[in-house]
C-alpha cells in the first residue's frame, strides 16, 4: 500500500543493477545524470531495472552519492578517501557511465597523485610495461636532460 | 521486509533481509553498511590478489570481467595527462612507446595548452657579457625557475609571444636580423628566415608582433621596419615603413601594404588578442592646435587593415 502510495509521488524511480547484482533504486534525475542510463531509458522507455555490467556494487554506491552531492566542497574532499586503485576503478566505471563531472573530478584527482614523479613509478600505477629499448630510453632522457631533475622520491 | 540477494559464486550465496521501516526497498544506511561489509571482504582480497583459483572458476559470467588491478583504456589516459605540467611530460615519454607518440603529438598539445593555467614572467638581460640570457620566473615568486644563455652575439630584441612561444630577434650584422622562436616550457628554439633591412643605415626594427591565427591554425611574426626620419629625429616616428608578416612553416617574409600615416608608436610590441595584433599609436598632428588622435591599429592576420578611431582632446 506505502509502495503504491510513493511511486504515485512526483520523483520516479528506477532499479541500476550492479555487475555482483547489487540493486539501488535511485530517482529518475539522478540515473539521468548517467549518459549510458539515459540513452538505455530513451530505448526502452518502460524500463524499470537496468542492468549496470561493468560496475560492482561497491562503485555504483560512491558514484550514485557523488552525483546526490557533488559542488565545490564535496568534490574537493571527495577524492582523498580513495587509494590509487580505487580512483582508477572510479574512473572506468564513471567512464563507462558517462558522467562527465565525475570523470573530470577523478581524472584531476589522479594526475595530482602523479604530479612530479618519476616513470618508474606512473608505470606501476598504470600497471605499463616498458617497451622501450634501454637504447631508446637513454636517448630519450638525454633529450631532456634538464627534464629528470628536482623528481620525488618514488 | 524487503531482501536482497547477492550471487557472488555459483556454490555461495547469501541474502541479507534489510530492516527497512520503509516497505519499498532503498539504499539504507544500514543496508548500505552490510553490503558494503560483504562486498570488502571479498573485494579486498580480489585487490590484494591473493590465488582464490578454485572459487574464480566458479564465477559467474559478470565477475569474471571484474579486473584486479584496474587497467584504464588508453583513450582516458590523455584525460589525465593534460593536467600535468609539462616538465613531467617530457619524463614521461619514457613511460613506453605509446605515451611517447601521445606526447609529441600536436593534438595533445592543444589539449594540454587549453587547459594550462600557468603564466610565467620572461626577462631578457643582454647585458652579461659576453652571453645573452633569458630568465624565466613564476608569477608568484622573484626567485627565477629558469636561465637560458642564449646562442646568440648581437643584442636580443622581444617581437612577441603567445602561448608560452617567445618570439626574439638580434642584429645579425649587416643587414639581416636574425629570428628565433623559443619555446619556453620544453627550451627549444627554432630558427626563422632572417629579414632583410631595404636600406641598411636608415631602418630599424620598429613595431613587431606574434601570434597565432586560429582560423588557418598557423603561427605568424608581423615586422614594421621603421626608416629614421631626419626631419623629427625621434626613435619611434614613423612615415616610411615597411611592413613584413612570416607565417611559419614558409621559408620567407612577405611584404605587406604600409601604415597608411604617419604616427609615433606608443607601443613596440602588438598585444595579441583573439586573432589580431593590436598597436598602439598616436599622431600628433602639425597644426597650431594639436588634436591627438589615440587610434589602435588592429592588424588582422590574415593581412587585412582595419582599425578604430577613438578620439580624445
Amino acid at each position: 500500500m506505502a509502495e503504491e502510495k510513493s511511486q504515485a509521488s512526483s520523483s520516479k524511480m528506477l532499479t541500476l543493477k550492479a555487475s555482483d547484482g547489487v540493486l539501488f533504486e535511485v530517482e529518475l534525475n539522478i540515473a539521468k545524470e548517467m549518459k549510458t542510463v539515459q540513452a538505455y531509458i530513451d530505448d526502452c522507455e518502460d524500463i524499470e531495472t537496468i542492468p549496470i555490467p561493468n560496475v560492482l556494487g561497491k562503485h555504483l554506491a560512491i558514484v550514485i552519492e557523488y552525483i546526490k552531492k557533488t559542488n565545490e566542497e564535496y568534490d574537493a574532499e571527495f577524492e582523498k578517501q580513495w587509494n590509487m586503485d580505487d580512483l582508477q576503478l572510479l574512473l572506468l566505471a564513471a567512464n563507462y557511465l558517462n558522467i562527465s563531472g565525475l570523470q573530470e573530478c577523478l581524472c584531476k584527482a589522479i594526475a595530482k597523485r602523479i604530479e612530479n614523479k618519476s616513470p618508474e613509478y606512473v608505470r606501476k600505477v598504470f600497471n605499463i610495461e616498458n617497451d622501450h629499448s634501454p637504447e631508446e630510453e637513454a636517448k630519450l632522457r638525454k633529450e631532456y636532460k634538464w627534464a629528470f631533475e628536482g623528481v620525488d622520491k618514488d | 521486509m524487503k531482501r536482497i540477494q547477492i550471487q557472488f559464486f555459483d556454490d555461495f550465496e547469501e541474502t541479507i533481509s534489510t530492516n527497512s521501516q520503509a516497505s519499498r526497498f532503498s539504499l539504507t544506511v544500514t543496508g548500505l553498511i552490510n553490503m558494503l561489509k560483504i562486498l570488502c571482504s571479498i573485494l579486498f582480497s580480489a585487490i590484494n590478489k591473493k590465488n582464490i583459483s578454485t572459487n574464480r572458476q566458479n564465477l559467474t559470467g559478470t565477475l569474471t570481467s571484474l579486473p584486479s588491478l584496474p587497467t584504464l583504456p588508453f583513450d582516458l589516459i590523455p584525460e589525465i595527462l593534460s593536467r600535468l605540467p609539462v616538465k613531467q611530460l617530457l619524463q614521461l615519454r619514457c613511460v613506453c612507446k605509446s605515451w611517447k607518440s601521445l606526447i609529441s603529438d600536436p593534438k595533445f598539445a592543444k589539449k594540454h595548452l587549453a587547459l594550462s593555467s600557468t603564466y610565467n614572467l620572461h626577462g631578457l638581460d643582454n647585458h652579461c657579457f659576453p652571453k645573452r640570457v633569458l630568465k624565466s620566473y613564476s608569477l608568484n615568486s622573484s626567485v627565477s625557475i629558469a636561465q637560458i644563455d642564449l646562442p646568440s652575439k648581437g643584442y636580443v630584441l622581444f617581437l612577441g609571444s603567445c602561448n608560452g612561444i617567445l618570439c626574439l630577434a638580434e642584429e645579425g650584422g649587416g643587414d639581416l636580423f636574425l629570428v628565433r622562436l623559443w619555446n619556453t616550457s620544453i627550451r627549444k628554439f627554432k630558427e626563422l628566415p632572417p629579414i632583410r633591412k631595404p636600406i641598411v643605415e636608415r631602418y630599424h626594427l620598429g613595431m613587431s608582433g606574434f601570434g597565432h591565427d586560429p582560423i588557418s591554425d598557423i603561427y605568424k611574426v608581423v615586422v614594421v621596419l621603421l626608416a629614421f626620419d631626419n626631419i623629427h629625429n625621434t626613435g619611434n616616428y614613423f612615415s616610411e615603413n615597411e611592413v613584413k608578416v612570416h607565417t611559419l612553416g614558409t621559408d620567407s617574409w612577405k611584404s605587406v601594404s604600409m601604415f597608411p600615416f604617419a604616427g609615433v608608436f606608443v607601443q613596440k610590441l602588438g598585444q595579441y588578442a583573439s586573432g589580431k595584433i593590436n598597436w598602439l599609436v598616436s599622431q600628433i598632428s602639425c597644426k597650431v592646435n594639436v588634436l591627438l588622435l589615440l587610434l589602435i591599429w588592429g592588424m588582422s592576420l590574415i593581412k587585412r587593415f582595419c582599425y578604430l578611431m577613438i578620439l580624445v582632446r
